[in-house]
C-alpha cells in the first residue's frame, strides 16, 4: 500500500491489533496525521534485512543468586486487580 | 551546611513548582535521607554526598509512585529501584521528588504530560524542552544541583540546551537501563543532567558501569570522568565539525555555534571539516524504530499488571479499556509501531530504518576514525513558544534531527550551553562508543572558553 492511503479501515485493522479504543474524531486525526508521517518517512533507501548490524552476546557468569525474590511481595501488591497474591484477570476467549 | 538545612530549602522550593516541573515529591523520604547523611562521619561520605537531586518519572524508586507522565500509571507504586537512582543514592545524593516528562519519554518539548506541560524556568511562556523537562527545570531553577534524566533521542540533551545546562547522553550500555521504563530499549539510556561539565561528569561516575541486571552493560569500559574534565584542555584536540549538524540552523544558533569552535580552532585544538551523509535519514530511521519498540514496549501494559485496571468480559475487551487512558501522542506512536512492525509492513518500514540505522553507524565510526570528536549544533533552534508546534506532530519531530544520529549509532553525545545573550544554545559533542571521557573534556573545553560557565 502507499503511504498516503492509510485508510480508515487499515486505522482500524491496526487499533484492534494495538488493543487501542479510537473515537471518532481519533480515527478521523489519526488517519490522516499517520498517512503524512508515513509519507515523510516513505524517504528511506529500500533495502532488505539489516546485515551490517554489529551482533555481540555478553554473557554474565551462571551463578545462583537471588533474583527478584525480595522485591515479589511489591510487585504482587502492585497488580491493579488481586485474588490473593494472584493476578486477577477476565477470561481469554 | 548541614544536608538537612539544604534539603529543607529545597524541598520548599520544590513545593512552591511555578514551572510545573514536579509529578511528586518526596519531602518526608529526602529529610530521613537527609538525616542519615548528616550523621554520616565524615571518612564514610560518599562523592555526591548531599547533593541535591532529582529523578525522570521513568525511573524506579521503591515505594515511591512512579506515572512515566501517564494516567495509565497515575496511582502505580514502583516495587524496586532502578540501578541507576540506587547508586545515585548510594554516592550520597538526596533525591527530593520525580520530576515531570511527556508520557512515556513521548515528546521533544514537554508538553505531552498527563500532569500538564513544564515550564522553562528561563522564560515561562517558552518549552523546556523534552522529554526530561522537568530534569531540566529542577536544575535550571537552581531547586536541585543534579538531575537524573533519560535520552531516547535527545531527551536529556534537548531540554538541556534549550534551558542552558550541560548533559551528557552515555555510550549504549554504560548505564544500566534496570529499572528505567524506556520508550525504546535499544535507544534509551538513563542520562546525567547539571549546570556544569563537571557535575555532569561526577553524576555519571555514580551512575555508570555493569550491572548483572542489565546484560548489554556487562563489557563497559570506565573511566576516570571527573579527571578528564579537570585535565580537559582545547590544545591538540582532534574536532571534526559535522557539515550536516550545521544545516539548517536559526542563525542565532548557527552564530553562537561557529563562534564556539572557532575559539575551540584559536585555542589549538585541530578542527577540520566531515559529513555523514546518513544523517539525512536520521529522523526517519530513528522515529521507525522507535515506533516499532514503543508499541512492543507498551503491550505490557495491559491493565492486569500494571496501572488502571480494565472491565471486560474478556482479557482483550479489558485491555483496551485500560489502554483507553493514553495521551494522543503515545496512541499515535503505537499505532505506527503496530503497522510498520505488521508482517505486510514490516520489510518496507520497520527493516529499512534497521538497514539504514547500520549504515548511519559505520558512517560515524568512519567520521571519528582519527578525531577525538564530532561537534554541531544540539538543536536546530531556541526553545519555542508553549502551543507552537503542538497542532503538527511532524513539525515537533523535527526538533529531534540533531540528537536522534547519536542514539541510533549507541555513541555518547553531550550539549554544553553556551554564554549568549538572547536565549539558551547547545552545542553538542559526539565521540566513539566508550569514549565517554573524551566527549566529557571537549565538552569541558568548549565551556571554558565559550560556555555560560567558563
Amino acid at each position: 500500500m502507499s503511504a498516503t492511503t492509510f485508510d480508515r479501515a487499515t486505522l482500524a485493522h491496526v487499533a484492534r491489533l494495538a488493543r487501542l479504543p479510537l473515537s471518532a474524531d481519533e480515527e478521523a486525526r489519526f488517519s490522516r496525521e499517520i498517512g503524512e508521517i508515513l509519507a515523510a518517512f516513505e524517504t528511506l533507501p529500500a533495502q532488505a534485512r539489516a546485515s551490517e548490524a554489529p551482533m555481540a552476546s555478553a554473557l554474565r557468569p551462571d551463578e545462583p543468586a537471588p533474583s527478584m525474590s525480595a522485591e515479589r511481595d511489591a510487585i504482587v501488591a502492585a497488580f491493579p486487580r488481586r485474588d490473593g497474591d494472584r493476578a486477577k484477570v477476565p477470561r481469554g476467549l | 551546611m548541614l544536608v538537612s538545612a539544604r534539603v529543607e530549602r529545597a524541598i520548599e522550593a520544590a513545593e512552591r513548582d511555578p514551572h510545573n516541573a514536579y509529578v511528586t515529591i518526596l519531602a518526608d523520604r529526602a529529610r530521613e535521607r537527609a538525616r542519615g547523611l548528616d550523621a554520616l562521619p565524615e571518612n564514610a561520605r560518599g562523592p555526591l554526598h548531599g547533593a541535591i537531586a532529582t529523578v525522570k518519572d521513568n525511573l524506579a524508586l521503591a515505594g515511591a509512585r512512579m506515572t512515566c507522565g501517564s494516567k495509565h500509571l497515575e496511582r502505580y507504586v514502583a516495587p524496586y529501584t532502578a540501578t541507576a537512582v540506587a547508586r545515585l543514592e548510594a554516592a550520597g545524593a538526596v533525591v527530593i521528588a520525580k520530576t515531570n516528562l511527556d508520557e512515556f519519554g513521548c515528546g521533544s518539548s514537554g508538553e505531552n504530560s498527563a500532569f500538564g506541560a513544564t515550564r522553562n524556568p528561563r522564560d515561562p511562556a517558552r518549552v523546556p524542552g523534552g522529554s526530561s523537562s522537568g530534569a531540566a527545570a529542577s536544575v535550571a531553577s537552581g531547586d536541585a544541583e543534579i538531575a537524573l534524566g533519560s535520552d531516547t533521542g535527545g531527551s536529556i540533551r534537548a531540554p538541556a540546551a534549550f534551558c542552558g545546562l550541560a548533559a551528557l547522553k552515555p555510550s549504549r550500555g554504560l548505564v544500566s537501563r534496570f529499572g528505567l521504563a524506556d520508550m525504546a530499549m535499544s535507544l534509551e539510556s538513563p542520562a546525567p543532567l547539571a549546570a556544569s561539565v563537571r557535575d555532569v561528569a561526577r553524576l555519571l561516575a555514580a551512575i555508570a558501569g555493569p550491572d548483572p541486571r542489565d546484560a548489554v552493560t556487562l563489557h563497559a569500559r570506565v573511566d576516570d570522568y571527573v579527571a578528564a574534565v579537570d585535565r580537559a584542555t582545547p590544545e591538540g584536540l582532534r574536532v571534526g565539525v559535522v557539515r550536516e549538524f550545521m544545516d539548517g540552523l536559526a542563525p542565532d544558533v548557527e552564530r553562537a555555534c561557529r563562534a564556539a569552535i572557532g575559539k575551540l580552532a584559536e585555542a589549538g585544538a585541530r578542527v577540520d571539516e566531515v559529513s555523514v551523509p546518513s544523517v539525512e535519514h536520521a529522523l526517519a530511521t530513528y522515529y521507525l524504530v522507535c515506533y516499532g519498540e514503543f508499541a512492543s514496549a507498551l503491550q505490557k501494559l495491559d491493565g492486569f499488571r500494571y496501572g488502571t485496571p480494565g472491565d471486560g468480559s474478556t482479557a482483550e475487551e479489558a485491555a483496551t479499556v485500560a489502554r483507553a487512558s493514553f495521551g494522543p501522542e503515545v496512541k499515535r506512536r503505537i499505532l505506527l509501531g503496530t503497522f510498520v512492525t505488521s508482517r505486510e509492513e514490516r520489510a518496507r518500514w520497520f527493516d529499512a530504518a534497521e538497514a539504514s540505522r547500520a549504515r548511519l553507524a559505520a558512517e560515524f565510526a568512519r567520521a571519528l576514525d582519527g578525531r577525538d570528536a564530532l561537534v554541531g549544533a544540539t538543536m536546530p533552534f531556541t526553545a519555542f513558544r508553549l502551543g507552537e508546534r503542538v497542532a503538527d506532530p511532524l513539525q515537533l519531530y523535527a526538533s529531534d534531527v540533531l540528537t536522534v544520529s547519536a542514539n541510533l549509532a549507541g555513541v555518547p553525545a553531550g550539549t554544553v550551553p553556551l554564554a549568549t545573550r538572547g536565549l539558551p544554545i547547545g552545542l553538542q559533542a559526539l565521540g566513539a562508543r566508550g569514549a565517554d571521557a573524551t566527549v566529557l573534556a571537549t565538552m569541558r573545553a568548549v565551556e571554558a572558553l565559550a560556555g555560560v560557565r567558563s
